[in-house]
This record gives structure tokens, sequence and C-alpha cells, in this order.
């Protein structure tokens, strides 16, 4: 049986939560990147109607099962079949927690991306009208919890991780309201297995977002 | 456990509401409204009336209902007090009616999540377009007809978006067709598979029943003061 493969252009983006994740449940997998480079839009551009995926699109996730886009739903679905599950949440509440933090984890990261990506005062205004209240409503829901939901890592955390690191790179001022966030972020960085991919030369530092789509420069996040 | 009515809570609106520059912003609604209708669970359907004195009641209940996200829509039965639209629709999903709109097999759950993924895409493009009416976002929303007829194609000749079996995403599906079909049929006209399942959502006896009772808001689904774009039916 070969190996399944995760398809995404050569930067963090929204794709790297799931990259964590199979770094973190120990799943071998190719990683198939495409350049940050007009030869890289057109590689994919040409492949993108011939890889059997119903919703052509980055990133895509190929494993003999399944062929399947969209991020957040390839995260779950990691989630759900991967290392029995751990990372999904079982219980009717719990799940419906995660579910919620999810979607408000998606507005904030969204301010960010759209902020870069339009760099016009709707948006600039928009993150700062919106993203640090969210923000200070997530970390109040952490509390003193370990992890998002409690003592167990799961799915959202490593949505939650990327949402911060992208924010950090943005303006490293931006977290520091938010002292349980920042250990949360450092917890996370010192999981085992999370610290050895980040050593490993497959480990992307950046940029998160697509250089050629982004108004905003920012180093490490837009360039 | 509570012995009172589970209580939604929305604008009086069918969804999205968007202020721009402010804190101040909603999710969608009519979705878990028509679920619950198919459902045929008993609850208080809260509207805030779109006028000022609907918005300041709105400002003054938000932290008061013991929601760790104060936002539109809530949701809160005794057992969760919940915000976040799509985490409220498939709450309902998996825990009322036998959990009968939450796929269970893991191929069906995560198709559904796919499209699930696709279909906020395709509806935030047309939020954007009509309440920001910018070139960006008409622009942006040139890319969403390419997807629709993407759907179309994975539609096929299946009943519901999964199959036989109707599921969540159909009525999220269901709501995205009607705000296009509203603001240019011609965007839904090669989507043939669309429209027949559109047309069979709105026969089903409880959708049916639902749309004629009065309770049902037919219009307007965005905010007639802030969405800039006008559209009889979408936006005013």
């Amino acid at each position: 049986m070969s190996k399944p493969v995760f398809g995404y252009h050569d930067l963090r983006g929204i794709a790297h939560p799931i990259k964590f994740a199979l770094a973190y449940l120990g799943v071998d997998y190719v990683d198939k990147r495409y350049p940050l480079t007009p030869e890289g839009l057109t590689e994919y551009g040409g492949e993108k109607g011939n890889l059997g995926l119903d919703f052509p699109n980055l990133p895509y996730w190929k494993d003999g099962t399944v062929k399947l886009t969209e991020s957040r739903a390839v995260l779950k679905y990691i989630a759900r079949k991967q290392g029995g599950g751990a990372l999904m949440p079982k219980d009717e509440v719990t799940l419906a927690n995660a579910e919620m933090v999810e979607g408000v984890l998606w507005d904030v990261w969204y301010y960010l991306i759209w902020r870069c990506k339009f760099d016009n005062d709707t948006f600039i205004d928009l993150l700062k009208a919106r993203a640090p209240a969210k923000l200070d409503l997530v970390h109040t829901f952490l509390g003193n919890k370990k992890w998002i939901l409690g003592d167990q890592i799961s799915y959202v955390d490593f949505m939650l991780y990327e949402v911060l690191h992208g924010y950090s790179l943005y303006d490293p001022e931006f977290l520091k309201p938010y002292p349980g966030l920042l250990k949360l972020k450092a917890n996370f960085e010192e999981i085992p297995q999370i610290k050895k991919f980040i050593a490993s030369p497959e480990y992307i530092k950046g940029p998160c977002y697509h250089p050629t789509f982004m108004k905003h420069k920012v180093p490490g996040l837009t360039c | 456990m509570s012995n009172s009515k589970p209580v939604f809570g929305y604008h009086g609106l069918r969804g999205k509401f968007w202020l721009e520059n402010s804190f101040h912003t909603s999710k969608i609604a009519q979705p878990i409204r028509f679920q619950l209708a198919y459902l045929g669970v008993d609850y208080v359907d809260k509207q805030y009336p779109l006028t000022q004195e609907g918005a300041e009641e709105w400002a003054q209940e938000k932290e008061h209902h013991g929601l760790d996200f104060p936002n539109l829509p809530y949701w809160k039965d005794g057992e969760v007090n919940m915000t976040e639209s799509r985490a409220i629709l498939k709450f309902l999903a998996r825990t009322e009616g036998g959990g009968k709109l939450i796929p269970t097999d893991a191929r069906s759950l995560v198709n559904a999540e796919m499209v699930e993924g696709l279909l906020w895409d395709v509806w935030y493009g047309l939020i954007w377009r009509c309440y920001l009416d910018s070139e960006d976002m008409i622009n942006a929303l040139a890319r969403c007809p390419p997807k629709l007829e993407v759907l179309n194609k994975f539609l096929g000749n299946k009943k519901w978006v999964l199959g036989d079996q109707i599921s969540y995403v159909d009525f999220m599906l269901y709501e995205i067709l009607h705000q296009y079909s509203l603001y240019d049929p011609k965007y839904l006209s090669p989507c043939g598979a669309l429209l027949k399942l559109k047309a069979n959502f709105e026969e089903l006896p409880a959708i049916k029943k639902y749309m004629a009772s009065p309770e049902y808001i037919a219009a307007p689904c965005f905010h007639p003061m802030y969405a800039k774009h006008k559209v009889v039916g979408l936006t005013c």
C-alpha cells in the first residue's frame, strides 16, 4: 500500500495544523509541496483536474480510502481516523464546544488573513475591532485548562496554535494580554513529537500565507 | 435538565448580519431554523428586531446568557449554552431526531464536512459582495459559480448531497441556493441537479408546513440597514 499524500503550497497556510497533527500522530506520508513561484502555481493548475478530487483545491489528502479537500474537513478526518481518534472529542458537549471554538478561531484567523490579503481600511479595521475581543474570550474560555478543551489535547489546539503563531508574527505585542494563550503556545512547542518536527528539515518555518496574494508584507508571515 | 423549552436566539433575519468596523457580527441562522422545523423540535424562536431597539435589546442581554462566546445565533437547551452556527447545526443534527441528520459512517461524514467547507466559502462570497459592495468583493464573487457547478456535478443523480438520506449539509445548501437565486437566478441556471434539490427541499412536508407558518421569515437574509448592495428578498 502506498503512503498517503498531503498536497499543499510550500508554506504553512491554513494547512499547518494538519501537518502538526500528522507529526503528533506519527503518520508517515508524502509531503507534496507546490512551490510559491508562478511555475508552482502552474504545476498545481496542470494537475488539479487529475487528482481524483471531488472539489479540487489545496490542501488535499489522499490515503487510499478518501481523496479530500477543505482543510477543516481533512484535519477532523485525520483526528478521527488516526491515533485511535485521540484528537477528536467523543462526548456530545465537548464536541459541541470543540466545534464552537473551531468557529471562533476560524474567524480570528481570517481577520488576519484578510487584513494581509486586502490591506485596506475595511480589513485593517475589522481585525482591530474584533480580533482582540475574540482572543480575550478564547483566553477566558481556556482559563486554567492545559488545552482548550481540558486535559486532553484535541484538533482544536492544533488550529489554535497556528492562529497564535500567525498573530505573534504579525505583531509580537498582540498576544501579551493573553498569558494563558502564550502558555498554551509554549506548551505545544514542547510536546516531544512537535519539538522534533519543528527541528526537522521537513518543517516549514515560513511564510504562513502566499506572498503572491498578500498585499501586506510581514517577514515570516507573508514573505 | 431544564423543563423549559430550548431557546434559539437570532435577529429577525435569515442570516447573516454584519456591521462594518464593529465587534458586532453574527452568523447564519436559517438552516438551523429549518432543521428544527424538520426535526419537530419545540423551541422558543427568539428574534431580535432589525431596529435600533432590537440591537440595544441584544447588546444588553448579550453578557447574561451564559455564553462563552456571546454572539447570534445562540442555542440554549439546558445541556448547552452555545454559539457558532455550524457548531449549533451539527450539535442539533447529532442530538435531535435520533441523530438522523448527521452521517455516521466515516466516509459520509468526511464528505459532509468537505461540502460544508466549500459551501461556507461560496456563501461568504455572496455575503461580502452584498455587505461591502466593493470591486474586490465583486471580483471574489466571480470565483463562486464554478464551485457551485462542481457541487452540482458532485450531487449528480443523488437525491440529497450525501445520497438518499438528507443531512445537515442539505440544510446549509438549501439556504445558499435560496440566497443565490435571489441575487441572480443565472448563477444557478447551469446547475439543474442543485435546482432539483432546492425544489425537493421545499416539498418536504415539515418544511412546507414551516414555510407556510407565521414564524417563517421569508426575507430578508442580510440586514437592510447594513448591506450596501440592494437585492429584493436578500438585502431588503
